[in-house]
């Protein structure tokens, strides 16, 4: 990869593509251990999975002690809970960056669309950085752009779901249309769905269950960690065009002919 | 009859004992079940114990745990390990429960091992993939697992929801009553002249240099009782919360339920244990409406019949967890103090082995070489 292919993100700068979450590790070694074989530098916890009144948690402090944090929504279905949320992750944690997750029901964990632009409007007038995880519409993610937000985090699949890119086009419109990084959220499954995400023109990959739920947490992060650099790479080299026909690779003249 | 809202403990004591001079006692930090099986192990081998307890003998985690006794359910895809030394601690049962009974002698209750087995119930499309995933890694290892269709399923467990999918039958999975054991154990202990100080609470420091031998088994509180262990391999508690409904004379399990989400056991009291959540939430134990919802709603969605259970408990306890969730049990950097710590959401199960193995070595028995001091994360592949 050539020297400066940074990945701009608000007011930061970051070598690697790939951001995590934490849940559902087997243990928290584990965790740790998995968060740095994939080489991020951009971590998300779920601010309801923690109870912030205490004045340490050994888990949030050894993810702090070596990671920048990404506080998210996870489990608020209103942009009223979220902004709350938001609000006390940003007075906990010292952050004014958030991933905002509103969501419609607990059956597909889909966000609630006209919630999201509602919390993201007034979080982004209230100063923060604002990260939405929404669908994968190109008119939803443009209108997250047009209130300024610091990205758009389209889900792949239904969280939690590995059941890859369902709709690689739409994710081809979204890079089309905004400006803004482009992170896919959700749904990816295997090191391959990472890399075609990243291939499709995506600047970043966040995932989580991937990697906590794999027989193998670690080996699994390292694998993502390869596939989202291959995806990158492929994605600024310029593929070649498919074509239907055979392109020889070796030329036909000049072939010594042993007669 | 117990209250739905556990009552505050009694303030701690802490006072005098800092200087006592113990003069060749084994000193036992934490009441609870690991605590008290090493000293009641102790104590019928014939040395003089103490075990010193924060609150009363057997109340925190011990007292909440639902008693299961099922590491083929719990094995970890990276815990091959760990779950021969949980297998170890489940063949160790029978021996402790045998002991426990001849020193009590027909005075108290000693509970029974119920060999019951546990059913792990897919309930959707997405349950049973993730239950096919499993059943092929327990193949792999060499592991009993057995595959029941619905009707098989609702063949062993009549009680079942129709709706279930299909289900793995693991056998050799067992459960006991933990309260009947833990107050059991300390009967035995006091009655075999160990010292039980409760309410009291006390640092290692201020023991190891006269005791014979320090034993930390604090559970969560281990780090607030031992600087080396806050240092050195941290624990934490990781809040668990807990449902008890009372079964009624029609509903009667005969296995352990078990899904993704989490479990059902009917106990021999009549208790029956809905569980468990597992949040990084420090040392709160309140009861909370999410979590008490998710779990009814989970055993309703299993069984149906708990739709109509009595209400008798909600409570919470906290697991003792180092950052590998796996257990600390042997020496520290200290000769005479011991770590039997980080028993995680295994306390009931791994009291044997954690009794036999650290009255071994304190006894510097020649067959206790084999201790393992950490157990190492394994590494298994096809």
């Amino acid at each position: 990869m050539t020297m400066a292919d940074l990945f701009r993100l608000g007011d930061k700068e970051f070598t690697s593509r790939l951001i995590l979450g934490t849940a559902r590790y087997p243990n928290p070694q584990v965790m740790m251990d998995s968060l740095r074989a994939s080489g991020t530098e951009l971590v998300t916890v779920a601010i309801r999975r923690f109870n912030l009144k205490e004045k340490s948690n050994d888990v949030l402090d050894w993810i702090k002690n070596e990671f920048a944090l990404l506080p998210n929504t996870a489990g608020c279905y209103t942009a009223k809970e979220a902004i709350f949320t938001a609000e006390l992750a940003r007075e906990a944690l010292e952050t004014n960056w958030i991933k905002l997750e509103v969501i419609g029901d607990d059956e597909t964990l889909m966000p609630d669309v006209v919630e999201l632009l509602k919390g993201a409007e007034e979080l982004v007038r209230l100063g923060f950085t604002v990260l939405p995880y929404c669908n994968d519409d190109p008119i939803t993610c443009r209108k997250l752009a047009d209130i300024g937000c610091a990205a758009v985090m389209p889900l792949a699949a239904p969280i939690g779901s590995g059941a890859g890119i369902r709709n690689p086009f739409n994710i081809q419109i979204i890079r089309e249309l905004v400006t803004i990084p482009v992170i896919i959220d959700a749904g990816i499954g295997t090191a391959s769905d990472a890399a075609l995400a990243m291939e499709l023109g995506a600047d970043a990959i966040l995932l989580n269950t991937a990697i906590s739920r794999a027989e193998h947490p670690v080996m699994m992060a390292n694998a993502m960690r390869h596939g989202v650099e291959a995806g990158r790479l492929a994605y600024l080299a310029g593929r070649i065009p498919e074509t239907l026909f055979a392109e020889r690779s070796s030329p036909s003249e000049g072939i010594v002919r042993l007669a | 009859m117990n209250a739905i809202i556990p009552t505050p403990e009694p303030t701690e004591r802490t006072a005098p004992l800092a200087d006592r001079n113990w003069s060749g006692r084994h000193v036992i930090i934490g009441g609870g079940i690991i605590g008290l099986s090493i000293g009641w192990q102790l104590a019928r081998r014939g040395h003089a114990v103490t075990i010193i307890e924060k609150g009363a003998v057997g109340q925190g985690a011990s007292w909440v745990a639902a008693g299961m006794l099922a590491p083929y359910a719990e094995i970890g895809f990276e815990e091959v390990e760990f779950f021969r030394m949980c297998r170890e601690s489940l063949d160790l049962y029978p021996r402790l429960l045998e002991e426990l009974t001849a020193d009590v002698a027909g005075s108290f209750e000693v509970p029974m091992l119920d060999s019951c087995g546990t059913l792990l119930v897919a309930m959707t499309a997405d349950d049973e993939a993730y239950l096919k995933r499993f059943h092929d890694f327990q193949l792999r290892i060499g592991l009993r697992s057995t595959k029941l269709s619905s009707a098989e399923a609702r063949e062993q467990e009549p009680l079942l929801s129709p709706r279930t999918k299909s289900a793995l039958f693991l056998e050799a999975d067992k459960q006991i009553n933990n309260r009947t054991l833990v107050l059991a154990l300390a009967q035995a202990f006091t009655k075999l002249g160990g010292e039980l100080l409760e309410h009291t609470t006390i640092d290692v420091q201020n023991v190891e240099s006269t005791a014979a031998a320090v034993i930390l088994a604090a559970g969560a509180h281990a780090n607030a009782a031992s600087s080396d262990v806050r240092e050195s391999n941290p624990i934490r508690p990781v809040k668990g919360q807990i449902i008890m409904l009372r079964s009624t004379e029609h509903f009667q399990l005969r296995h352990m339920i078990r899904s993704p989400r989490g479990y059902i056991l009917h106990k021999d009291d009549g208790r029956v244990a809905v569980g468990a959540t597992a949040e990084e939430k420090g040392f709160d134990t309140s009861s909370t409406a999410g979590a008490v919802f998710d779990m009814l709603r989970n055993a309703y969605e299993i069984l149906p019949m708990t739709y109509e259970l009595e209400i008798t408990e909600l409570c919470a306890g906290l697991r003792p967890a180092t950052r590998s969730h796996l257990p600390e049990i042997g020496y520290s950097a200290h000769g005479n103090v011991y770590n039997a710590i980080g028993h995680y959401r295994h306390g009931i199960l791994l009291a044997p082995y954690t009794a036999y193995h650290i009255a071994d070595l304190v006894e510097k028995h020649p067959h206790a070489s084999h201790v393992l001091h950490k157990v190492q994360p394994s590494l298994h592949k096809k």
